[in-house]
């Protein structure tokens, strides 16, 4: 078995992971959200979260390039000592705690009421669950490899969707353009920043493992970039063909999205197409943090390996997935309202103190030599 | 209760599974944290399989920033 330090994933890999991520939940629930606070400015806010996403993409870029291979954990640990690092790191591990059982909540809660009404939302988790656990067992290199593979199908499907829908594209739906006033438009953008970009502090856990000779500023602001603009595709066509009124009723408008394309009456529903676009990412997004969670848990507590922890999280989290979501209406209730400054404060002020950190103090065991 | 069984014979499937190897190579740090997780989480799932009723993880979020429950 290789040595943790010697997983090595591309720069090409990374960036792909780290565009797979920003889509990741967002291209599900973010036109709902937006739609709700901005109506049919609904695409401006995506905007403004995608220049706000940049703003991040450059903090993360800053912290991954003096981080020089360590990872945040370890690295808080070493200039802060074992107990207020320690501390430091859990906080972290919350986050990300916290962000996967967001994701988890929605997946089921999609799959239950959109795929598989009748199947319990234990079995569907379970499932998903174990795929996400065997994925992480064949390390990241496997799915780092798994990722590259699927990001051609991925976009070829969203090229797809674009093209079909353009047909029923009404300019009409974008008017009158910023009547909502910037209040609503900034209300809009908040969670869609805080979930699309905020959340993805979790590819500081990937940065020691990427074989890149120079900075890691360009791919991980190409990612956000690449990410963010396919984003903003999906919320145009949600604006421009279903209109800011059913993007907002309806709990997933991508979905319905994918209903409206009709090719020459012979080509209908394709809505198992955004399923599939819609799993590729999240599973994505799900292992990232999972993967953040595990390999920071045993980074934390100085283990030499983490294989064992993988099952007993799973199980963990599973259950708190099933709590944490008793209905559809807490659940969105506390997502819109409460969840976007968690994700704030854990995405933007712990990264910003580690960047102030990594800035002040050198590492002890740095200085020391 | 065949729920509650099933989770405690999956407990022991994945007991069965991790410890064995790690207790060849000797990795006595690594089986304590094991066996803690491994007690949490089996608590966790069977305290669910009972339908015992247990605070929402959410709502800690909504404590913090939401100014109250």
């Amino acid at each position: 078995m290789k040595g943790k330090a010697d997983v090595k994933i591309s720069v090409r890999q990374f960036t792909i992971l780290v565009i797979l991520g920003v889509i990741g939940d967002s291209i599900l629930i973010l036109p709902t959200i937006t739609a709700t606070s901005a109506k049919q400015d609904a695409w401006l806010s995506m905007l403004l979260a995608m220049l706000l996403g940049m703003g991040a993409g450059w903090l993360f870029a800053s912290i991954a390039d003096r981080l020089r291979g360590e990872s945040p954990v370890t690295a808080m640990q070493a200039r802060l000592g074992a107990w207020a690092g320690g501390a430091a790191g859990l906080l972290l591990l919350f986050n990300f705690f916290m962000c996967v059982l967001t994701l988890l909540s929605e997946m089921s809660q999609f799959m239950t009421t959109q795929l598989m009404p009748e199947t319990p939302v234990n079995a569907i988790l379970i499932v998903f669950l174990a795929v996400v656990i065997v994925a992480y067992r064949y390390g990241l290199e496997a799915f780092a490899r798994m990722s590259e593979l699927l990001f051609p199908v991925f976009a070829l499907l969203l090229v797809f969707l674009v093209v079909f829908l353009i047909p029923q594209v009404k300019i009409e739906n974008l008017q009158p353009i910023g009547r909502t006033g910037f209040f609503s438009i900034w209300e809009g953008a908040l969670p869609s920043f805080a979930a699309g970009f905020a959340e993805m502090v979790v590819l500081l856990m990937l940065v020691p493992h990427v074989a890149a000779k120079g900075k890691l500023r360009r791919p991980i602001l190409t990612g956000f970039a690449v990410g963010g603009a396919m984003m903003l595709a999906v919320v145009l066509l949600c604006v421009t063909v279903l209109g800011p009124s059913l993007m907002e009723t309806k709990y997933y408008p991508t979905f319905v999205l994918a209903q409206k394309i009709t090719v020459g009456d012979f080509l209908e529903r394709l809505e198992a197409i955004m399923a599939f676009l819609w799993i590729i990412t999240v599973f994505n997004k799900v292992l990232l943090l999972y993967y953040g969670l595990t390999t920071g848990l045993s980074q934390l507590l100085k283990l030499r390996e983490d294989r064992m922890l993988t099952i007993p999280l799973g199980m963990i989290l599973l259950v708190c997935t099933v709590i944490g979501t008793p209905n559809i209406t807490v659940y969105n209730e506390i997502i819109v309202n409460d969840y976007p400054w968690f994700d704030m404060t854990f995405g933007l002020a712990l990264p910003a103190l580690l960047l102030a950190l990594l800035l002040v103090k050198r590492s002890r065991k740095m200085s020391g030599e | 209760m065949a729920s509650f069984l099933a989770v405690l014979a999956l407990a022991g499937g994945v007991f069965w599974l991790e410890a064995p190897g790690l207790i060849r190579r000797k990795r006595k740090r690594e089986l304590a944290v094991f066996v803690v997780f491994l007690l949490a989480a089996t608590a966790l799932y069977g305290a669910l399989a009972l339908e015992v009723k247990l605070p929402n993880p959410f709502m800690i979020i909504k404590l913090v920033y939401g100014g109250g429950a």
